[in-house]
């Protein structure tokens, strides 16, 4: 599913380049459950953000599903990533003036969907992760963990073949950790 | 005394004959002080115009002053707006839905302001009835000049940000705060 060849990404500096991420080679099959682990400064989020299709100054080649993503415009990357990525970030990036209904509804609004289409699957999300009572709250009226739980809930809402999560647990203790996850598997 | 003489030819060539007709009527009388009708006019009318360019001046300055302000306060509202965009570039809106969005909202500001900004203005702009001469307190052109100017403005405001905005790395966008 995904394959990467040698992908590297630096900065310039005054007295040359800074490497952040160092032919890098990696396989993942789809079903697969990969973590990456270093420590601070190592270059994860910035691993996440490339196969995320985020980024796209780097080097290398990059081979997602057929799509050979090293060869590909903004435009396309921009279309690959809607249709088959969900991303959860590491500080949850909900947007504050939305309600929980529409964080979820979010990423769905920029597909070609139909608003029944998209309130069911919206309805699914908020039943699956037990988030059906909180859809009117908005982002600041919920724990750290329920926004994680709602970040997670609209990374997957749109059912992606691929779900990039930086350091999604973090900020939660360790049975909302499990409770994401499993949530976020079933 | 004042004489008004009307003639038929120049003004300016009129003076020497209304003198040498005053000294046949009398020696005595001199004519002092001869005034066309239009300098008579302005001289009448200075203050008046003194007014009208002084308050035109600081119409225009005013003016200014709205069209800085509008772009200034829409810009930075929008530049706040980074993370956010960011946000939804990441879950996979392209550059055109983050442009079309923030115009949208801007067009809401905007279209909301000047209906305000007009209803206020022709209620108070009776008040200046009288010191206005060929144009009336709720003159359209005058209305819908500054209504486009403010709207061209403000919609420059929105577009000028959220196309930049809308260029940004993702990556970068989203460690925006």
């Amino acid at each position: 599913m995904i394959r990467l060849q040698n992908v590297e990404k630096f900065f310039e500096a005054g007295y040359g380049r800074t490497y952040v991420l160092r032919r890098i080679n990696l396989e993942v099959a789809e079903g697969e459950f990969v973590s990456i682990m270093g420590p601070s400064g190592a270059g994860k989020s910035t691993l996440l953000a490339i196969l995320g299709m985020l980024d796209g100054a780097w080097s290398g080649e990059y081979q997602f599903l057929d799509h050979a993503v090293h060869t590909m415009k903004p435009k396309q990357r921009i279309e690959l990533n809607k249709k088959y990525i969900g991303f959860v970030f590491q500080s949850y990036h909900l947007l504050d003036d939305l309600t929980v209904y529409e964080n979820l509804d979010l990423p769905l609004s920029y597909r070609n969907l139909k608003s029944s289409e998209r309130a069911s699957l919206v309805c699914d999300a908020l039943d699956r992760f037990h988030i059906v009572g909180k859809k009117d709250l908005f982002p600041s009226q919920l724990s750290g963990g329920q926004q994680q739980l709602v970040a997670v809930a609209r990374a997957v809402v749109a059912s992606p073949k691929l779900i990039l999560a930086d350091e999604p647990t973090g900020n939660l203790h360790s049975s909302q950790a499990r409770k994401s996850w499993s949530c976020s598997r079933s | 005394m004042n004489l008004e003489v009307r003639s038929a030819g120049d003004s300016a060539s009129l003076v020497a004959g209304l003198r040498n007709a005053l000294k046949a009527m009398d020696p005595a009388l001199v004519l002092p002080e001869v005034l066309t009708l239009k300098s008579h006019r302005d001289q009448m009318l200075a203050q008046e115009r003194l007014a009208t360019a002084l308050l035109s001046s600081l119409g225009l300055l005013v003016l200014s002053l709205a069209v800085i302000g509008i772009y200034g306060v829409i810009s930075f509202a929008v530049a706040r707006r980074t993370r956010e965009i960011g946000i939804r570039m990441a879950l996979g809106a392209r550059p055109g839905d983050v442009l079309g969005m923030v115009l949208r909202r801007g067009l809401v500001v905007v279209v909301t302001g000047l209906v305000v900004g007009c209803g206020i203005a022709s209620a108070t702009t009776r008040l200046l009835a009288g010191l206005l001469y060929g144009v009336s307190p709720l003159d359209s052109i005058t209305f819908a000049g500054v209504s486009v100017l403010l709207a061209a403005v403000a919609l420059a405001a929105c577009y000028v940000p959220a196309r930049r905005a809308s260029r940004v790395d993702p990556v970068i966008a989203l460690r925006y705060e």
